[in-house]
């Protein structure tokens, strides 16, 4: 035992070594050095497919989220469009020939059967001018019935509102139908195009509230499945 | 899907795995036996599964995979909208929605959060009496819809976009909704009949939306998805979308307002007369368009399901009747474009006449009279059937037959409108002894208010019948009119007959004793009265009531409108006493409308009697 220990081994013996285990040593070594290489390249896939989930998930988290932003979108849209259509339905009652015919009524206004012409080239006129007279053939209660006559203009009230104003205007006896300029909605028709100033149609109270009433509504729009 | 995996899989897979990585490098034909058996493992492994899956699991699964929340969505597509010829609508395509509740889900009461945040306790009998309120309808209805377990029931139809934000407001949590496309006709029963509906399936029933439904008419889209527990679709769920394709417009010739007025105009006046109903048309003279096509009573478009069966059809289009002395303008036309009389041809007309070959047949003036000397002119002012006859018989018969045919009569108008009838022309051979000749003053044949209205039409353009037009065109995609087609006219009279008739009308306004009640102040108006009796088909004989008529054209110098009205088994008045003042009324909306200038000219001085 102390033989060996005393003596550090040859040249020789190193050779005989190396031709003993020879190349397989060495062989030994690479091999470490491969698997090493080998797991560092396992983990960088592993890392690579991590990384991937991670950018995946937020993503998907960023369009999820985007879904709802525009899922509020929409419903915002819906909104609108539905406030969008409730003003037409409005808009579309006030201006039938209905309203236009019983508001003209309320008003005292008689169709004129006598038309007057004047010709500008020789101011010919003609025709013979006549007052319009409530006569018998004279129509303008409203008979032809609509089921969309939802809103019609609130005349009345105008008209008290009116001669209010106008009373406290004006001295007494005067005239007393004045024109409304804050009237919140107006009646716009292609027969009759108010200018500033001249008298409007007001819807009845109930559009009023409809107007007001824009509620942010959680019923949700079912489709038919 | 996970927990179908069998929980083995991952586990080989994964030694699997790891035996290649680790494995000592001494057998390799271990290794691959061993790599071959976790194959075979798999392969087991799935065909089991797929068994199970295919075989024994396909209806949990099928079951479960409704749970999925796939949604199929079709979108739908707006029907064209209608408009009158300046532009107003006429019928256009909304939102409509159907309020539901969910029955089961119904509670005693439920937390209302007002706007401001507040909380209130609501109870089902204070929701319901408040839905009540807002949709207008019986509370204990709506109590009885909404009680019971199922999961749908439908509290109200069709509600408009203004009732459905009411509804929303009350935060009701047992009510949904349904949204659908509806269709509105923002002047309800004004030109009702003419444009017909679309029933509640989208179907175009009748009317123009019938008639130009390839027009009006889109091609729904298509959208399907998945969508989560909260209703919001899943991001990576499919969507196959297909855009919905909405409908054209349609433009048609009727004017909105004068259509109200005349329909207002015949409403008044069959309510007067207590008729069975009452027609009026426009028609302007120089284009064939049909200005306005009223009647009464009608219905109301919105509501098609409240109108009777008759109500539904356009008369003017589809009601074709006896039309009675109006056609004695055609028999006159007919002799003066033949060259066989003029406006002043002299007749004696008396009261009564037996007719030839008729076995006794007689024919009798509505109003007793001696022999009278009239004039063609003075034939038509005092309408006298022994008259028109006595001259009529100058021309053959087939030729009546065929002027009869020239102005429309036994074919359709061409207007396009569904149900549009061609009137009844009997076959020639069929006319016997007294056909011949009752067919001289419109008896034996039938015709549609149209079709009489296009036959003045005829003699106020100057012997050229147009086609009449209801429908102006159809709207492309780039919203430019593209314009029906226009047929040519046709010629039935010479200009100079055509004018003598107007000539032989204007004196039956200006002296005719109902005509005069026609008359418009300031202008020079033609026409002529119409009493025509009423087969009762129940019976086979002319029954005690009339269709009474006025047709007529202003101004008479060149006349630019007709207007042609009817009403139909007149009670209180038994002659064109009862349809003159409706004339009369629309004749002066038309002019006014239209700005028609008053008259300057007198008329042609023509004798009437001798």
């Amino acid at each position: 035992m102390s033989a060996i220990r005393l003596t550090q081994p040859t040249r020789s013996q190193q050779q005989g070594l190396r031709a003993i285990t020879g190349g397989k040593l060495a062989a030994m070594m690479g091999t470490g050095t491969k698997s090493k290489s080998r797991i560092v390249f396992v983990l960088t896939i592993l890392g690579g497919l991590m990384a991937i989930q991670i950018l995946q998930l937020a993503l998907s988290v960023g369009v999820t989220d985007a879904t709802y932003a525009l899922a509020d979108l929409k419903k915002e849209r819906d909104q609108l469009v539905m406030q969008q259509e409730i003003l037409a339905e409005e808009v579309d009652s006030l201006a039938s020939n209905q309203n236009l015919a019983n508001t003209a009524q309320k008003m005292g206004m008689v169709s004129n059967a006598n038309p007057v012409f004047l010709r500008l080239s020789d101011q010919r006129v003609f025709g013979k001018p006549k007052a319009a007279l409530n006569a018998d053939n004279r129509l303008s209660r409203n008979l032809i019935p609509s089921a969309t006559l939802t809103v019609t203009s609130n005349l009345v009230d105008e008209a008290t509102t009116a001669e209010a104003q106008a009373s406290a205007l004006l001295p007494a006896g005067s005239l007393t139908l004045v024109p409304v300029t804050t009237a919140p909605v107006t009646t716009s028709t292609k027969a009759a195009a108010p200018g500033a100033g001249s008298l409007t149609l007001v819807p009845s109270t109930k559009t009023a509230n409809t107007v007001a009433t824009t509620a942010t509504g959680s019923l949700p729009v079912q489709v038919n499945h | 899907m996970n927990q179908q995996r069998p929980p083995g899989f991952l586990a080989a897979v994964f030694a699997s795995l790891l035996r290649t990585v680790y494995y000592k490098p001494a057998n390799t034909s271990k290794r691959l036996a061993l790599f071959r058996m976790g194959i075979i493992g798999i392969t087991v492994v799935f065909a089991f599964q797929l068994v199970k899956i295919q075989g024994f699991d396909a209806e949990r699964l099928n079951a479960e995979s409704l749970d999925r929340r796939s949604v199929d969505r079709t979108i739908s597509a707006l029907r064209g909208t209608i408009y009158d010829d300046s532009g107003e609508v006429l019928a256009k395509s909304v939102y409509q929605y159907n309020i539901t509740a969910i029955p089961r889900n119904v509670g005693v009461s439920f937390t209302r959060t007002n706007p401001d945040g507040s909380k209130v306790t609501v109870t089902k009998e204070q929701a319901v009496n408040q839905l009540a309120t807002v949709l207008q309808m019986d509370p204990a209805e709506i109590l009885q819809k909404i009680t019971g377990t199922s999961l749908y029931a439908l509290v109200a139809k069709r509600v408009d976009t203004s009732v459905y934000q009411q509804v929303v407001d009350l935060h009701i949590p047992w009510l949904s909704s349904e949204r659908l496309v509806g269709r509105v006709y923002p002047n309800g029963a004004v030109a009702g009949a003419l444009l017909g509906w679309v029933n509640q399936d989208g179907v175009a029933s009748a009317g123009v939306e019938r008639q130009m439904d390839e027009c009006l008419a889109g091609v729904d889209g298509k959208e399907s998805y998945e969508k989560g527990q909260d209703g919001i679709r899943i991001p990576s769920s499919a969507i196959i979308t297909q855009k919905a394709q909405n409908g054209r417009d349609v433009v048609l010739t009727i004017n909105r307002d004068l259509q109200y007025y005349t329909q207002q105009v015949v409403t008044a006046q069959t309510n007067t007369l207590k008729a069975d109903w009452g027609t009026a048309v426009v028609i302007e003279v120089a284009t064939g368009k049909i200005l306005a096509a009223a009647e009464a009573p009608t219905m109301d478009p919105n509501d098609y399901g409240a109108a009777t069966e008759a109500d539904r059809h356009a008369r003017v289009f589809e009601t074709a009747f006896e039309p009675g002395s109006v056609i004695k303008t055609v028999t006159a036309a007919t002799l003066v474009d033949q060259g066989l009389a003029t406006p002043s041809t002299q007749v004696v007309a008396p009261f009564g006449m037996t007719l030839p070959n008729s076995g006794g047949y007689k024919v009798t003036d509505s109003h007793f009279h001696g022999n009278d000397k009239l004039t063609l002119a003075g034939v038509l002012r005092d309408s006298s059937n022994t008259g028109i006859m006595k001259l009529g018989v100058k021309a053959p018969l087939s030729t009546r037959y065929n002027y009869l045919e020239k102005f429309g009569l036994g074919s359709k108008p061409g207007t396009g409108f569904p149900g549009e009838s061609s009137g009844l022309l009997p076959i020639l051979e069929s006319w016997d002894g007294v056909k011949k000749y009752v067919s001289m003053f419109g008896q034996g044949i039938a015709q549609t208010p149209l079709q009489t209205a296009m036959m003045y039409q005829t003699i106020a353009n100057n012997g050229v019948r147009l086609h009449p037009r209801l429908v102006e065109g159809c709207m492309d995609d780039s919203g430019n009119l593209v314009e029906l087609p226009i047929k040519p006219g046709v010629t039935v009279v010479s200009p100079a007959a055509a004018r003598s008739t107007v000539d032989m009308l204007e004196k039956v306004v200006e002296q005719g004793g109902i005509g005069k009640t026609a008359d418009v102040p300031g202008y020079r108006v033609g026409g002529k009265t119409g009493t025509a009796q009423i087969i009762d088909p129940n019976t086979g004989r002319y029954g005690g009531l009339h269709a009474i008529s006025f047709i007529g054209m202003a101004p008479a110098e060149n006349p630019k409108y007709v207007v042609a009205v009817t009403f139909f088994k007149s009670r209180t008045k038994s002659n064109s006493i009862g349809a003159t003042p409706a004339f009369k009324s629309i004749m002066e909306q038309v002019l006014r409308t239209y700005r028609v200038p008053p008259s300057t000219t007198k008329s042609a001085n023509i004798p009437t009697t001798w």
